[in-house]
């Protein structure tokens, strides 16, 4: 019974091996203050594009998302939504295209931006 | 901050490239997932590789040596994909082992370059990670693939300027261009050389530079033009909303019909080739316990393994090309809303969809999900669903208690057998993440790669790796478990007297093997357990006889049929299952009543769905989790769910009054 240190077993207390700030980071995402009535990347049209206003993210989950071209000031197309809810569909303004789940596309506030598509 | 690296190499510049040859130059590997590493990292080592051994990273990171042109060694290292080394969301995950792995490396002392990938129609993008590399201070490579596609798609990248612009050396190749690998290579010599002309420079932005640097070409034909929105054009009829959903089912249909299709007479040829080579052995050998050993214990384990050989190989093609084109993350992107209502994600989709037809396989499969708790959940779901290990038992059952029933009625129950699995999967994911695996996951951001076609080289490379891997690591552990059933089942418990076998070996040559096996069978440890267990086991109707076959499967459950038939002293019981079901039907309890009913049947098939009668399971999950624990977990929960769902059935068909 050898037990050697392991992605799923470090932290014993919690039997998961997700640290307690990436936990807080993604607890954040459902902040009550993100409800209000800011345009969220969550309400956002298929075909329409939108300007990353801030992210309502802790920083290390802000910074990744970042690392994929979704930061303050970048540019967003949404191209569609799955059905009921699921995620949804963007292009980066850096040329990448990624599915974002709805829950995380909630904390993504944004502003109306025209973009002339190439 | 991991500057040190290339400043401690510095001082000792002065011959650089005649340092020790004993402590070779290590060349890691970088960048985004789906950037073309793998495929140059293939082109790189000729698919030479090996899981190499790093103090303190927990994930497998390929490795391999490389002859540089001027007769150095480099070992080669490639990382696993991702987007960035500074913001590290958990260490668990692929950026994490990343950050850990060269913040080792650069502290380590041995030279070191970093080589990084970038998919060049997607530059802007694969620059932020540049970016990062450069502010470490990393000595660094930029490799700038997917050269063919640019340039077919009407564009063009100027290297020089980019080079120039980011402050580190960059080479722009097409990685199934045969020459890119010299060129590589030449580059990386290089650059452990230590010529570095170049001053760093971190202070750019991705986006400005990489516009700047890639060349509209002066005429864009209409050919190029159509290339550019291939991808677009093609997700808008596989990710229509009503569309998509249907070609995703198909596309999976088709995946398994595939295996079924191809693996079942790949199969059951192996089979016969086992079955041919078993009886040569015994004539070679004659009766007797070397032969006996050899035939049943190991032959009847290699058996088994070559049996599932077909599948891993089928399943690991089908997963490969629909990965290398791109589809599997359109299936993710598919399916994410229904599995997250069971506290999975789309990544956990094709894993689970694997399972059905062998676990082992799928259990490797749930790398790809990037969130550790959801993988752990989705591995230790794998065991219930339906794997093709059940069938011939399913099979056996439903031949023997069924029979009467109409072939609709046992059809229908193979059916939901299955459902029933899937479901009973769905149930415990829902359950594990409110117990074992509680807590949110990272939140599913999935990257849609362009389509591509897979490079069928690449693609048997894995498959063939896959095979051996199975073979290796799955095929020691069929072969060993094997060898101790076939003691269990021949050793007669000590204290039990032995002379049935002498009384067996003086009857006519060819009835003596059946007559040997059964006797001796009953007084093998095997069965002195089992009768020990009877009273554990008679709440759910098994009666001694089930039992040994249980004790049988609980290294492999597709042993169950085999193990019944040498119980019921039947020769070659897995060549033609009726008179076995006929046997069982007619079995009789010590007091003389039939020894199984319906209820037994039920309560059997019930005990099957859940329990993980699969040594190799075990240690597949031993493997991925790398602790004892989870398989442990997983052996706990589907025996205790196992032995809990017979119970219901067979009490609840008792009372109900089924027969």
């Amino acid at each position: 019974m050898s037990n050697s240190a392991a992605p799923f077993a470090q932290s014993d207390s919690s039997m998961a091996p997700l640290s307690r700030d990436a936990a807080a980071a993604i607890a954040r995402v459902r902040a009550p203050e993100l409800a209000r009535a800011e345009p969220t990347l969550a309400s956002v049209a298929p075909g329409e594009a939108v300007r990353v206003v801030s992210l309502g993210l802790d920083a290390d989950l802000g910074r990744w998302l970042g690392a994929v071209g979704i930061a303050a000031g970048e540019h967003v197309t949404v191209l569609r939504r799955a059905a009921f809810g699921g995620p949804i569909h963007v292009r980066t303004s850096a040329g990448g295209e990624f599915a974002v789940a709805r829950s995380l596309a909630r904390a993504i506030v944004i502003a109306p931006f025209a973009f002339d598509a190439e | 901050m991991s500057a040190p690296a290339i400043d401690d190499r510095a001082p000792a510049g002065a011959e650089p490239s005649r340092e020790p040859s004993a402590v070779p130059a290590r060349v890691v590997l970088i960048g985004r997932p789906n950037s073309g590493k793998s495929s140059l990292y293939n082109a790189l080592t000729g698919g030479d590789a090996h899981v190499g051994n790093f103090p303190g990273i927990t994930v497998d990171i390929a490795e391999s040596e490389v002859t540089l042109p001027g007769g150095a060694k480099a070992a080669l290292v490639d990382l696993p994909g991702l987007y960035s080394i500074d913001a590290v969301i958990d260490p668990a995950t692929d950026e994490g082992v990343a950050h850990a792995f060269l913040e080792g490396a650069s502290k380590s002392g041995r030279a070191l370059l970093v080589v990084q990938v970038i998919d060049a129609t997607q530059l802007g993008l694969g620059l932020r990670l540049t970016r990062e590399l450069v502010r470490d201070g990393l000595p660094l490579l930029v490799v700038a693939t997917q050269r063919d596609v640019l340039e077919g798609e009407g564009r063009s990248l100027d290297s020089t300027a980019l080079a120039k612009a980011i402050g580190a050396p960059v080479i722009h190749v097409s990685a199934r261009d045969a020459a890119a690998r010299t060129a590589l290579l030449a580059a990386i010599e290089t650059q452990l050389e230590g010529e570095r002309a170049l001053p760093r420079e971190a202070a750019w932005e991705p986006g400005d530079v990489a516009r700047r640097v890639v060349k509209e070409s002066t005429a864009v034909t209409p050919a190029a033009r159509r290339r550019r929105t291939f991808t677009s054009r093609i997700d808008a009829v596989l990710l229509h909303s009503v569309f998509g959903p249907v070609i995703f089912l198909g596309m999976m249909s088709l995946v398994f019909a595939a295996v079924f299709l191809v693996a079942d007479p790949v199969t059951s040829l192996l089979d016969a080739v086992v079955g041919a080579a078993r009886t040569h052995l015994t004539r070679l050998l004659g009766e007797g316990l070397v032969s006996s050993f050899l035939a049943d214990g190991l032959l009847g384990g290699a058996g088994t393994v070559l049996a599932f050989m077909p599948q891993i190989v089928i399943l690991t093609v089908a997963m490969e090309v629909l990965e290398a084109t791109g589809y599997l993350a359109r299936g993710a992107f598919l399916v994410d809303r229904v599995l997250r209502l069971l506290g999975l994600s789309g990544r956990s989709f094709l894993p689970l969809l694997m399972g059905h037809a062998c676990a082992i396989p799928a259990i490797a499969a749930t790398r790809i999900i990037r969130d550790p708790r959801e993988r752990l959940t989705t591995i230790l779901v794998i065991p219930l669903m339906t794997c093709s290990a059940r069938i011939p038992t399913y099979a056996l059952v439903l031949s023997t208690f069924f029979a009467g029933r109409g072939a609709w009625v046992r059809a229908l129950l193979f059916v939901g057998l299955y459902f029933f699995g899937i479901l009973s999967g769905l149930v415990a994911s829902l359950v594990l993440r409110r117990s074992a695996t509680r807590g949110r996951s990272l939140p599913l951001v999935l990257e849609m790669p362009a389509y591509r076609l897979p490079q069928a080289r690449l693609v048997a490379r894995k498959a063939r790796q896959a095979g051996w891997r199975f073979f290796r690591d799955v095929g020691t552990t069929i072969v060993a478990v094997s060898a101790v059933l076939w003691a269990l089942l021949t050793v007669p418990m000590p204290g039990q007297s032995a002379h049935a076998t002498q009384h067996a070996s003086d009857g006519s040559a060819a009835a003596a093997a059946a007559r040997e096996e059964s006797p001796a069978i009953e007084r093998s440890v095997a069965a002195v357990i089992g009768k020990a267990i009877e009273p554990v086991t008679k709440p759910v109707g098994f009666d001694w006889r089930i039992n040994v076959g249980l004790i049988g499967s609980f290294g492999a459950r597709e042993v169950m049929v085999g193990t019944m038939g040498v119980i019921f002293g039947l020769e070659g019981a897995a060549d033609d299952p009726a008179p076995l079901s006929e046997r069982m039907r007619a079995a009789k309890s010590s007091d003389g009543s039939p020894a199984y009913t319906m209820r037994t049947g039920l309560a059997l098939l019930a005990f099957f769905v859940f329990a993980c009668q699969c040594m190799s399971t075990v240690a597949a999950v031993r493997r991925e989790t790398k602790t004892w624990r989870w398989p442990a977990f997983v052996l706990a929960y589907t025996y205790g769910v196992a032995y809990g769902a017979a119970f219901l059935v067979y009490q609840g068909a008792g009372w109900l009054g089924l027969a």
